[in-house]
């Protein structure tokens, strides 16, 4: 079931009589429960977008449906259906304990102080931060801040949760907290998650669905493993006895994409894209013709961030080449 | 809405609690400000009758006019206005409750000044409690001017020169301390227009035993509504522009 519907968005900013297009007729939907991870590099319009879905940004064109109903018709009634943590560490107030600001803002949500604080010992217990719910915020961690962030925009049980880079400048072990969490509020409540990442390892472990956005533009929206599967099938490693330099390996390596080159403990290992079963049998030929031993070759699965290198790598390039 | 509040009043006691030496300085200026005026008018026999309580309803109309453009421009800097705009709750109200709750603890620091005069200062206060609904009225209208101060600071975020230039109109060119009748006409014509003038004058009256006509009050009444539905439509106006330009988080 579909639980958003972005139709023909587009967001410019006037910088004088200039309009600069941030995102350009923009169609995606969200399912329920998912989630749904926004990727791209800077600039490219990811927190415009999730400002736009929270009402922050009022839109040049296009609308965006919450359950079949257009949001800038719904009223201030949608935001008991979202939670929201925007990027950065303010989304609470330093004067205040963790208990404190979730009854600040539970009771803003019009809900009443007992199911606040049942609410929220239950979520401050899940994220690990009951014993420090009488601190003030001022003197949480990052990791700290971010989860009392996410505590408070799921206090009101909400329908879909959008998160800005949750885990930017988090600690290793705050982030896999984050990520093992969410997932299980996805599972077990339903919740709907969007959220947008620079951090590959992060998307990778949580998204169901990743949408690619460069340029005002959807480049690529589907799962991880379609991804994967597009850019994967290509890279290969080479290993060989002895130390070689990358411009002596480019004799026989012609037309590949050498993308990693290693020298350690007597061998050279070499990364490489190219899917020509006849190249690859010509230079493993033309090596050992030489006396080159290769003791290695076989099909190396990518991590996500080279894929999104690539993929990022090869739409410019056929932008250039149109 | 009573929630809100409920959750007002609760964020700005622990905020007291926490800054609590700003408020005793705030509480120790405006005694100096008011012990200065006082003693030297009173040295050159232009002090009124009602100069305490013009005084005071300047106090508070001052800064119930600048408070939601200073809670703005703290949310604003602490990051958190955009999570305000995230609740279920009108920002329009939001900032009238915001100006409420001050209300409520400024009035506690006022009847604290009060006290602090009568015991340092040799002057005789006149109170009447039919001032009170005058006073809220009054301020009512002002929160109108608040709410049009509170929008420049969604669009602007730095207005605190326009806060002061207010507060200064409003010292001299409303009565309070200043007769209106020796002002330039064209000071007199937008003096009179405003709430807070026509409060003002209401309470002296009030307290000089003076009668003060039905047809006063509704005058009041409307003129504080307009204000108020003035501020509300102009607010929405530009928070809305802002919002398009995307400039409402910007600090």
């Amino acid at each position: 079931m579909k639980i958003l519907k972005v139709e023909n968005l587009t967001k410019g900013f006037k910088n004088g009589k200039k309009e600069n297009l941030v995102l350009n007729s923009i169609n995606f939907e969200v399912n329920e429960g998912e989630i749904f991870t926004i990727l791209g590099p800077n600039g490219e319009g990811k927190t415009t977008l999730i400002k736009l879905m929270t009402k922050l940004l009022n839109p040049s064109k296009g609308n965006i449906y919450y359950q079949g109903k257009n949001i800038a018709k719904i009223g201030e009634k949608y935001y008991k259906e979202i939670g929201c943590v925007l990027e950065g560490n303010r989304n609470t107030y330093w004067f205040l304990s963790a208990m404190e600001n979730i009854l600040y803002f539970g009771r803003l949500y019009g809900l009443k102080d007992d199911y606040i604080v049942e609410k929220g010992t239950e979520l401050l217990e899940f994220f690990g931060l009951i014993n420090d719910k009488d601190k003030k915020v001022g003197q949480f961690s990052l990791g700290m801040q971010q989860k009392l962030s996410i505590i408070i925009s799921l206090i009101h049980k909400p329908r879909i949760l959008f998160l800005d880079e949750p885990t930017l400048g988090l600690d290793v072990v705050s982030k896999i907290d984050i990520i093992e969490m969410l997932k299980y509020l996805t599972k077990t409540e339903g919740v709907t998650i969007i959220l947008t990442s620079h951090q590959m390892d992060v998307i990778e472990k949580i998204a169901d669905r990743v949408m690619l956005l460069k340029d005002s533009r959807i480049h690529f929206l589907d799962t991880i493993d379609k991804l994967k599967d597009m850019y994967s099938k290509s890279k290969y490693l080479i290993k060989i006895e002895g130390y070689f330099d990358e411009k002596d390996l480019y004799k026989y390596l012609i037309d590949v994409s050498i993308v990693n080159h290693t020298k350690n403990n007597g061998f050279t290992e070499v990364e490489f894209y190219n899917d020509n079963y006849s190249l690859q049998q010509n230079f493993l030929k033309s090596m050992l013709n030489d006396g080159i031993i290769i003791t290695e070759f076989k099909k190396v699965e990518s991590d996500l961030e080279e894929i999104m290198y690539m993929f990022l790598k090869n739409r410019e390039g056929n932008e250039g080449n149109v | 809405m009573f929630k809100t509040l409920k959750a007002e009043f609760g964020k700005y006691f622990v905020e007291f609690k926490t800054y609590y030496p700003d408020h005793i300085v705030s509480l120790i200026v405006t005694y100096i400000l008011f012990a200065g005026f006082f003693l030297g008018f009173r040295n050159s026999g232009n002090l009124s009758e009602g100069f305490y309580i013009g005084f005071l309803c300047w106090y508070l109309a001052s800064n119930i006019i600048s408070e939601s453009s200073v809670s703005i421009s703290f949310e604003k800097q602490a990051g958190t206005f955009e999570q305000l705009l995230l609740k279920p709750v009108n920002i329009e109200l939001l900032c009238l409750i915001k100006t409420f709750v001050w209300l409520v603890f400024s009035s506690i620091q006022v009847v604290l000044l009060l006290i602090l005069v009568k015991f340092t200062i040799p002057i005789q206060f006149k109170f009447d409690i039919k001032i009170i609904p005058i006073l809220l009225i009054t301020l009512l209208g002002l929160s109108g001017l608040g709410l049009l101060l509170a929008a420049l600071t969604v669009r602007f975020t730095k207005t605190a020169s326009f806060e002061s230039i207010l507060s200064y109109f409003l010292l001299f060119f409303t009565g309070t301390i200043i007769d209106i009748n020796s002002m330039p006409i064209v000071f007199q014509i937008i003096s009179k227009s405003l709430p807070l003038t026509q409060g003002i004058m209401i309470s002296t009256r009030i307290l000089e035993n003076e009668p003060v006509s039905s047809n006063q009050i509704i005058m009041l009444c409307l003129n504080s509504l307009f204000y108020l539905f003035l501020g509300a439509i102009i607010f929405k106006i530009i928070y809305n522009k802002t919002k398009s330009k995307g400039l409402v988080t910007d600090y």
